[in-house]
C-alpha cells in the first residue's frame, strides 16, 4: 500500500491500527532528524514521540501537494524547529548582544556553489552543521539531505520563493564560513 | 562528486518502548475524538430528527 492511500484510510476512520503501520515505516527516520536537533539520544526519543502525536491529529491537513515522506519530513522539521527555538529563547534573552553579532554577519554574502558544498569532509560537515543555527541547518538538510526542491521548501516554510532562495544562500554561506573556521 | 550530506544520515534504531507510548497516547486521543464526534455532531443531530419526526407527526 502507498503512503498516500494509507494516509487516507487512516484519515478516513481515525484508524489508530493502520498509524501504526505508518510509524513503523517512519519512526527511524524521523528519530535520525530529530536527533540531529537534540542534545541527547533521550531528548530526540521524546521529539519523536511528540512528533508522531501531533502527526496523528494534523495527518488530514496532509493535501498530496508533495510526496508524503516530504511533507512528514518538512512536518519533522518544522517541529524540530519550534523546540530548539523555544528551548534557546531563554538563552537567547541572556546573550542577546551575542546573538545579534551571529545574525549581523550575513549581510551579503557571495553564492556558494553546489561543488563547493559537495567537496565538504563528512567530519567537518557534521561538526559545521552542530553549529550553525537551527534554521540554516534545517534548509541545508532539507535541501541536500533529503532532496527537496524549491517547490517543496516554499511549501515547508510557508514563505515565497525568492525567501527561500535568499535563506538557502545565507544559509550556505554561513556553513561555509563555519566549514572554514574549523581546525 | 559525492554528497557528504547523504553520508552523515543518522540510521539508529528506536527503543520499542516509544512505539508503546506513542500507540497509547494515538488510542488516548482517538477517544477523545470519538467522544466530542459522538456528543458534539452525532447526538445533537439525532435529536434535532427526532424533534422533526414529532413535529411532522403532532401535525397529522
Amino acid at each position: 500500500m502507498t503512503d498516500e492511500l494509507l494516509v487516507s484510510k487512516i484519515v478516513a476512520k481515525n484508524d489508530t491500527h493502520l498509524f501504526s503501520l505508518l510509524y513503523d515505516r517512519y519512526a527511524d527516520k524521523v528519530y535520525g532528524k530529530c536527533l540531529g536537533f537534540s542534545k541527547s539520544p533521550e531528548e530526540a526519543q521524546d521529539m519523536t514521540h511528540d512528533v508522531f502525536v501531533q502527526l496523528f491529529v494534523k495527518l488530514k491537513t496532509f493535501k498530496g501537494k508533495s510526496k508524503f515522506s516530504t511533507w512528514l519530513y518538512a512536518f519533522t522539521y518544522n517541529f524540530c524547529l519550534n523546540y530548539v527555538q523555544r528551548k534557546l529563547k531563554k538563552e537567547q534573552e541572556k546573550f542577546t548582544s551575542l546573538n545579534e553579532d551571529f545574525h549581523g554577519s550575513s549581510a551579503e554574502e557571495p553564492e556558494v556553489s553546489d561543488a563547493k558544498i559537495f567537496e565538504m569532509k563528512v567530519d567537518k560537515l557534521s561538526k559545521a552543521l552542530e553549529l550553525i543555527n537551527p534554521d540554516d541547518k534545517a534548509i541545508l538538510l532539507m535541501k541536500y539531505q533529503d532532496d527537496f526542491s524549491i517547490q517543496d521548501i516554499i511549501l515547508a516554510l510557508d514563505i515565497g520563493e525568492s525567501a527561500v532562495k535568499m535563506r538557502l544562500k545565507r544559509a550556505k554561506s554561513k556553513l561555509i564560513e563555519i566549514y572554514h573556521s574549523l581546525n | 562528486m559525492e554528497n557528504p550530506f547523504k553520508k552523515i544520515i543518522r540510521n539508529e534504531k528506536l527503543p520499542s518502548l516509544i512505539r508503546e507510548r506513542v500507540l497509547a497516547d494515538v488510542a488516548s486521543i482517538k477517544l477523545v475524538l470519538d467522544i466530542a464526534d459522538l456528543t458534539m455532531i452525532k447526538y445533537p443531530s439525532s435529536l434535532e430528527e427526532i424533534y422533526k419526526i414529532t413535529k411532522k407527526n403532532n401535525k397529522k
